[in-house]
């Protein structure tokens, strides 16, 4: 369950995926394929590894930047790269590993997916050589390991870059009604009147994507009780959503729904479509809780919203009485390369050579913090000053090293069978059709599956 | 017996094309799903063989009944819309004119949309805060505040949706019912009209029972196309509320690609196809009979 990329995929692309799937879905998909074109060993050095990943900009030519960098400093181990678009990728990489036809290097999202491949023992575990390569670990933003641990052990080089979810608003419309930005969630319950009383919806929502109602429980369940409360789930832990912390943070969304703090008809709206984001920069609503990555689609599609300085952010304000740390934030804390177990010594020791001196070099940081994305490593806020965005990308850069911890985002997390129980039945709160007890008593169901 | 065993190998030679594509695309992968119905299998992990414990698991699943409830109601209501407009549509297009030919061709364009395309485009029309449809109504005076259409109420939405499919599909059967029609031969139409008989008696007694192959194998299409509806209602409404707007196949796909259950999923891909399968037998009976 990767929503992210699904929500900046053209109509296009959307209609092609969708009649494959249908194709797929109704004639049923082959078994096992071959590994097309990602055998690259053939005649090659012995060393030589093979590596899968995305396809789209900016990412795909960065990526592929890193591995020529890395093959022309390396001539008798070359890397051999193989590009999949996002839905195909996610449906290949398992077959192939399933087959044992994985590449060397495993490009990932870390979290509920990783955890498939290291309970079929697929992946290395690299928690050894990440203790003798001190460096390498040191320069990356700590919380990027969260969701490349699993059960203590590290199973994957985190990479790329940051995505935390932030709360942005419309200025102008908090200029219109007199209201200063929230700085607790009382704040954000007192707001929703003066909003719903100047005839402005006080939060957009694409809640019929429910991954998006998502994220007011992940910042709510943090705020209260801290990352441990929904760790324990992530751990596996019986009753875990029983906690009175996640009872708690489930009551107050739904105290929030009552008092229409949402747009009206939010579970109508999809995130797929950016109409959430249209109802900020319009000034039909006045806040959102959105991923970073929709800053690049209101620059594009708001007018001068954002250009002309109308679009406020800041980090999910505190709970009362709350026992989370307030500067912790949740999203995608980065992307994850792992080693597959089947390579040999010899590709795998190329595969380490590569997390060492070809990812996140930098070279390869400076042209994600050009393409106007925040990379996972410490130090590169000085570099993100002459972009246009500076300010933003200043604030994502604070957001995400100061997080003492960086929380994934809850369906990534988890597997894909619970991801689905859980957005289910956060559609089914959001809507008010079942109470918080029944939502957890539903979700400790599927704890640890 | 030389000959004909040569002429017999010329025919295979010429057919062998065809024949490895329908082996490769249809037969592989459709023994393929049958023997994946049978193990749960989840890509990473090898297949493990749980004889016939999906098909018990889709008997007993709430939400595959709800999928396909909710199908065969979509199907239900959309049909007679297709197949009785289209065919009115034929009737007052099917002889030439400039009018009648530009009426055809607009009605016929949306055909050649591709439906996802189609889809999104009816989303931000049906959209409560941007959409043209409740600003015409809200003009005309026929609402006073804006309609929430989709995902809210699934009635609602598989109306929002159905008159999205129907702008985007009833000009396929309006081509073939104008070609068939127009296929009536001419001594027959001027003999009822030397007869003396009315343009309805027409419609009614020569041009309907002429077309009657036609008008099944409309429906026959449109019924297929209506049970293996996906694109629409994944971009619209995304099965909400409450999954209550999942067709059959959007369940098929929720299972196979997001819980990655693809024994599960190969399994209701059975149960579908069987459905389909006994829907088509029994319209092509009735086809024959007509012939007949």
């Amino acid at each position: 369950m990767d929503p992210r990329p699904l929500s900046r995929r053209s109509f296009l692309g959307l209609a092609a995926g969708t009649a494959a799937s249908v194709a797929l879905a109704s004639c049923g998909s082959s078994g096992p394929s071959d590994t097309g074109g990602g055998g690259g060993d053939g005649g090659a050095a012995a060393g030589a590894a093979t590596y899968w990943f995305l396809t789209g900009a900016p990412g795909e030519q960065i990526r592929q930047g890193s591995v020529d960098r890395f093959n022309q400093a390396n001539p008798d181990a070359k890397i051999t790269a193989t590009t999949f678009q996002n839905d195909a990728y996610k449906t290949k990489i398992k077959t192939a590993i399933g087959a044992g036809q994985a590449p060397t290097i495993i490009w990932g999202w870390g979290g509920g997916g990783l955890r498939s491949y290291v309970q079929a023992n697929q992946v290395e575990d690299l928690t050894s050589w990440f203790a003798e390569n001190a460096a390498v670990k040191d320069r990356l933003f700590p919380s990027s390991f969260g969701a490349a641990t699993i059960d203590g052990k590290i199973y994957a080089m985190p990479a790329e870059t940051v995505q935390p979810i932030v709360l942005f608003y419309n200025k102008q419309v908090f200029d219109k009604v007199g209201a200063q930005p929230p700085q607790s969630w009382g704040d954000i319950m007192s707001l929703v009147p003066k909003f719903n009383d100047a005839g402005v919806a006080p939060i957009s929502l694409g809640g019929q994507s429910r991954w998006t109602n998502m994220m007011w429980l992940e910042f709510l369940f943090d705020r209260i009780g801290g990352t441990e409360v929904f760790q324990a789930v992530f751990d596996g832990e019986k009753d875990a959503w029983s906690n009175p912390a996640s009872i708690e943070g489930l009551t107050k969304a739904q105290e929030l729904i009552k008092a229409n703090g949402f747009v009206k008809g939010f579970s109508s709206i999809t995130a797929d479509s950016n109409a959430d984001q249209a109802l900020l920069y319009t000034g039909k609503a006045a806040m959102m809780l959105h991923g970073t990555w929709t800053y690049g689609s209101m620059s594009e599609e708001g007018g001068d919203f954002v250009s002309g300085g109308n679009l406020g952010w800041m980090n999910f304000p505190a709970v009362e009485g709350g026992k989370g740390d307030p500067t912790n934030t949740v999203g995608n804390p980065g992307q994850y390369l792992s080693i597959s177990s089947k390579a040999t010594d010899a590709e795998k020791e190329t595969a380490k050579k590569f997390f060492s001196t070809a990812v996140l070099s930098d070279a390869e940081v400076k042209e994600w913090t050009d393409a106007g994305a925040v990379p996972i490593v410490k130090g590169t806020d000085s570099q993100l000053g002459a972009s246009k965005d500076a300010e933003f990308l200043k604030f994502v850069y604070d957001v995400s090293s100061n997080a003492k911890v960086f929380a994934q985002s809850w369906d990534q997390a988890l597997s894909p069978t619970a991801a689905e129980k859980l957005l289910d039945n956060i559609a089914k709160l959001f809507q008010l059709s079942i109470t918080p007890q029944q939502f957890a008593t539903s979700m400790n169901q599927v704890i640890g599956q | 017996m030389y000959r004909s065993r040569r002429s017999q190998l010329i025919g295979i030679a010429y057919l062998a094309p065809a024949l490895v594509f329908v082996l490769a695309f249809t037969a592989y992968p459709l023994v393929q799903m049958v023997w994946m119905s049978f193990h749960n299998w989840s890509l990473i992990t090898p297949a493990k063989y749980v004889g016939l414990d999906n098909y018990k698991r889709a008997f007993a699943d709430d939400q595959f009944w709800v999928s396909f409830a909710f199908t065969l109601k979509y199907t239900a209501i959309i049909t007679p819309v297709l197949i009785v407009g289209g065919y009115l549509l034929a009737l007052l297009t099917s002889e030439s004119s400039r009018l009648r030919r530009i009426t055809r061709t607009t009605v016929f364009i949306p055909v050649v949309i591709g439906l996802g395309v189609s889809s999104l485009l009816w989303y931000w029309l049906f959209s409560a805060d941007f959409g043209l449809v409740n600003k015409a109504l809200a003009d005309l005076g026929l609402i006073s505040k804006p309609v929430l259409w989709l995902g809210v109420d699934a009635g609602r939405s598989n109306l929002a949706i159905t008159a999205s499919v129907v702008w985007k599909v009833i000009g396929f059967g309006m081509i073939l019912f104008v070609g068939a029609i127009q296929a009536i031969p001419r001594e027959i139409t001027e003999a009822s009209l030397v007869d003396g008989a009315s343009y309805r008696q027409r419609v009614t007694r020569v041009i309907l029972p002429l077309t009657l192959r036609t008008v099944l194998l409309v429906t026959l299409v449109s019924v297929i196309g209506s049970l293996l509806a996906f694109d629409q209602f994944y971009i619209m409404t995304a099965g909400q509320p409450q999954n209550e707007t999942a067709t059959s196949v959007f369940y098929v796909y929720l299972n196979s690609f997001p819980y990655l259950k693809l024994g599960y999923g190969a399994a209701l891909s059975m149960i579908l196809a069987l459905t389909i399968l006994v829907f088509t037998v029994v319209q092509l009976l009735l086809t024959r009979r007509s012939h007949a």
